[in-house]
């Protein structure tokens, strides 16, 4: 398990370090897009593609999940906007779109570390991803009266970057490991390292994204206390309704850990 | 991605962004809440 500490660490030194260095903001946005796709496929590599057949046929689990994810949270965001934001337009707007879009990358890495169903993570994330690419535009008419495109070449470049070609490069690492050795000295070697290298990947993520951010952060300290309190409820409500969504379907603990990260881990 | 979407709103823009450094720690907390709740509750599976 990743002690939370080594998780807070980058986030200081990230602010530190993107405060003293603001035009280098791009830079650290490249870093957290290139370590991303870096965290994808090492996620993938410890993925067992008989494991991911299965995950597909599990219909029990996709409809809790895709109902928590487009229905049940995108109410919540509206209701809590509409009781703590509605003084604030722009960050009314703001809330809702970042709150009603499911995260299709890194909650994986938090489903790993909460022991949760990695195989039905990857199974749901391409899922995850074309509805909320379907669903986009609606909320955006919807919550903020803004009329989008679909936009369907975002859909497949996400696609392609963070789904598709991590994982064929997984794929072809494991087959490959496979064949010069043998598969139980790959599952070995894959266990041995992978951790190491996704806690790796992951504090480098973290201190990217809060020094590609730091000006913002810094610089908005009236929109940060503004969104403390709604945010902070959102996050505790989706955690309670994730527990009683997984014990009513009755789901196994990976589930349940995979059902709280997908719903908890916004875009 | 919706960021893309509002240009000129630099408002919306922080408010798309502020929750993802909120999230951040809120998630290792919900990592720690889940290894409580097998202990807890899932241990004879």
């Amino acid at each position: 398990m990743v002690r939370p500490l080594l998780l807070i660490i980058p986030i200081i030194i990230g602010m530190l370090v993107g405060y003293e260095l603001p035009e280098h903001t791009e830079l650290f946005e490249s870093l957290v897009y290139l370590f991303l796709i870096l965290l994808m496929y090492s996620l993938m590599l410890g993925v067992d593609p008989g494991q991911l057949r299965g995950s597909f046929a599990n219909v029990r689990f996709f409809k809790v999940a895709l109902l928590m994810n487009f229905v049940f949270v995108p109410l919540l965001a509206y209701l809590l906007a509409s009781v703590f934001l509605v003084q604030h337009p722009a960050i009314f707007v703001g809330f809702i779109l970042y709150m009603v879009v499911p995260c299709t990358d890194w909650f994986l890495m938090f489903t790993n570390m909460a022991k949760g169903d990695v195989p039905m993570g990857v199974a749901l994330m391409p899922v995850n991803l074309l509805i909320q690419i379907i669903l986009l535009p609606v909320y955006l008419y919807l919550f903020a009266g803004h009329i989008a495109p679909f936009a369907l070449g975002e859909l497949l470049e996400t696609m392609a970057v963070f789904i598709l070609l991590p994982f064929i490069l997984a794929m072809i690492t494991r087959k490959a490991m496979a064949e010069f050795r043998s598969s139980d000295w790959r599952d070995d070697a894959l266990d041995a390292s992978l951790p190491n290298l996704q806690t790796g990947t992951l504090i480098i993520i973290i201190f990217s994204m809060f020094a590609g951010q730091a000006d913002v952060i810094v610089g908005n300290v009236v929109p940060l206390t503004v969104l403390l309190v709604p945010v902070l409820l959102f996050f505790a409500v989706v955690f309670i309704a994730s527990q009683l969504a997984s014990l009513r379907a009755r789901l196994p603990y990976g589930e349940c850990a995979l059902l709280t990260c997908t719903v908890t881990a916004r875009n | 991605m919706a960021v893309g979407l509002f240009p000129g709103e630099p408002l919306i823009q922080v408010a798309l962004i502020i929750p993802v450094v909120l999230e951040l720690p809120i998630l290792i907390l919900v990592v720690k809440g889940l290894h409580r709740i097998k202990s807890r509750f899932y241990s004879a599976v």
